[in-house]
């Protein structure tokens, strides 16, 4: 387990070098997950380059090539102005209302963390996908052909992404030891990433009780983080869902180039991940397209292709190395006109599935989540909810094509791939939250600010400031 | 307490106790590049994933032909000249 927290930490230093060209101007907070989302890019990109060219990546040729791309980014660095102060400069609430929520999305994270570290990796996920994949590309030091050809294996979904395999695979490479219970680690840290991704973003663009709030809410987010979960995509693609929402937030307010490389990478990570992620990414540049947003500087279809390009990238070259795949789970003919009366009756199966299962299930949250928004004003980061209600539309109407029946692909894919939503959702809802504690509920921060800002803030990215916005006034392009 | 006996003793293996060991021993029996096949109750598929999971990175044949080796679970199995006795069951080759 050692070996793996220190190729864990080793990592995150990297992705902290790198992310650094694209981060200033951010809270320290949010600065630090961007750093692991940087860092396992790279570690997971390092050793699949090592299998590629057949180098057999151990933890030395895999550590050296982070200590060059460390010491290349510390001799290339610029220095873009003094780190965030990840703290409000002027009282929005009582602190400790604040450092209760802090204290208990540190509980949440606690917890957690016990929960994933308490026994090697069982899922049923972990063992039929994620974890057979990356035992496999690890002892073979390489992808078979198996993985996506093998008939015995036709149920560990050939035409998944393999970024969590290799993650996995790459740091059992620097351990030397597939343990799977070592590899667990990067669970907790997952979480914790997606916290202070939202705290950050929260703290600098609205308020720190409203980072405060998102924290708890994704700290405490057992439907989530629990150990039924550990070893599957869900949890990374929170992680990564949360840092495309950030950026693509910040993308509405100004764009630059360091907000484009944030796009870009957050959108790597998500279409990497999982197929629900490249779904976000169109879902979030469909949004970007439809909705303008207040900006200054910067072109919104540079924006777009940021977010497109690297998903694009990503499943082209999947492509190429899997070929073409058969995505069995679902049935497309029943799109077609003549099976529509059947469709019309898996539709119902589903609709009656959800209303009397999954929605009755949720019902308090739910309920709670409606009447927060009915009850405060809106927010600038509301916008988030389009491609997100979006999404859970999606993933409501998508088992009407499933091979396997609609009513049992709900029970088994909607509660668990609908709740890695929800530390987006909770941007939103941080934000709602901690508005209402602003002193003139006008407080809704637009990006980063000047040091001689109304705000006081430091600063950290140019660009001419944007006035705050009265409460419930829409946006732009709403 | 080792990661083997972390995983036996586990959640993964909660649905039958029995077949952990029997897994570990013909990961145990069952040279690298070897293929196997596994027979076992078909009651619960974490029978299949586990094995998969466990042999990793042998391949794991979906019929008994194919295999270099066969673990059958929970039967003494056919009588063979080449067998080993595992826990639980027997280790073959067809």
């Amino acid at each position: 387990m050692t070996a793996t927290l220190l190729a864990l930490a080793a990592a995150t230093t990297v992705g902290f070098a790198v992310s650094r060209f694209f981060t200033s101007g951010l809270a320290r907070a949010e600065s630090a997950a961007w750093a692991l989302g940087c860092g396992l890019l790279i570690h997971a990109a390092l050793y699949a380059s090592g299998i590629f060219l057949r180098l057999h990546p151990g933890p030395r040729k895999l550590l050296l090539a982070e200590a060059v791309i460390l010491a290349a980014a510390i001799l290339l660095r610029r220095r873009r102005g003094r780190a965030a102060d990840s703290g409000s400069r002027r009282p929005e609430a009582p602190e400790w209302v604040s450092l209760l929520c802090l204290a208990a999305a540190a509980a949440g994270a606690l917890l957690f963390a016990l929960s994933a570290l308490a026994e090697p990796m069982w899922a049923t996920d972990f063992l039929a996908i994620w974890g057979l994949k990356g035992k496999t590309i690890f002892f073979a030091s390489g992808i078979p052909d198996t993985l996506f050809r093998d008939p015995a294996l036709a149920w560990s979904h050939p035409e998944y992404p393999l970024f969590l395999p290799l993650l996995f695979a790459s740091f059992a490479a620097v351990a030397r030891d597939w343990n799977d219970r070592a590899l667990a680690l990067l669970y907790p840290a997952l979480h914790v990433g997606t916290m202070l991704a939202a705290y950050g973003f929260l703290t600098r663009r609205v308020s720190r009780l409203a980072g405060a709030v998102a924290a708890a809410l994704i700290g405490l987010f057992l439907p989530l983080y629990r150990a039924g979960h550990v070893g599957m995509a869900d949890i990374p693609l929170a992680f990564g869902l949360v840092l495309l929402s950030c950026a693509f937030l910040d993308a509405r307010e100004g764009s630059s180039a360091s907000v484009r490389a944030r796009l870009a990478l957050a959108s790597l990570f998500c279409a990497a991940t999982k197929q629900e992620g490249l779904l976000f990414v169109v879902l979030l540049a469909a949004t970007m397209l439809l909705l303008p947003a207040r900006r200054r500087g910067g072109s919104r279809s540079l924006d777009v292709a940021a977010l497109l390009l690297p998903a694009a990238a990503h499943t082209a070259l999947f492509r190429a190395a899997a070929g073409a795949l058969d995505h069995r789970d679902f049935d497309l003919s029943l799109l077609l006109g003549e099976r529509w009366p059947e469709l019309s009756g898996r539709a119902g199966e589903v609709v009656q599935r959800l209303v009397t299962v999954e929605l009755a299930r949720a019902a308090v949250p739910v309920i709670a989540i409606a009447l927060l928004l009915a009850l405060t004003p809106r927010r600038d980061p509301d916008v988030l909810l389009v491609p997100l209600i979006a999404q859970v539309l999606l993933y409501a109407g998508i088992p009407a094509l499933s091979i396997y029946g609609a009513a049992w692909h709900v029970q088994t894919a909607f509660a668990r791939t609908a709740a890695a939503l929800f530390p987006a959702a909770a941007i939103v809802l941080g934000a709602r939250t901690g508005a209402l504690f602003a002193p003139n509920r006008a407080a809704v921060r637009h990006g980063p600010t000047s040091p001689g800002s109304r705000s006081g803030f430091p600063s950290r990215e140019k660009g001419p400031e944007i006035p705050p916005v009265a409460p419930g006034a829409p946006t732009a392009g709403e | 307490m080792s990661g083997v006996d972390s995983r036996l003793d586990g959640t993964g293996f909660a649905f039958d106790r029995a077949y952990g060991p029997f897994l570990y021993a013909a990961d145990a029996a069952v040279p690298g590049g070897a293929r196997i096949g596994v027979a076992a109750p078909r009651t619960n598929e974490l029978y299949t994933y586990q094995a998969h999971y466990t042999l990793a990175p042998r391949r794991v044949a979906s019929s008994p032909d194919r295999a270099d080796y066969l673990a059958l679970y929970g039967g003494a199995g056919p009588s063979a000249v080449d067998s080993r006795k595992l826990p639980g069951g027997v280790l073959l080759r067809p």
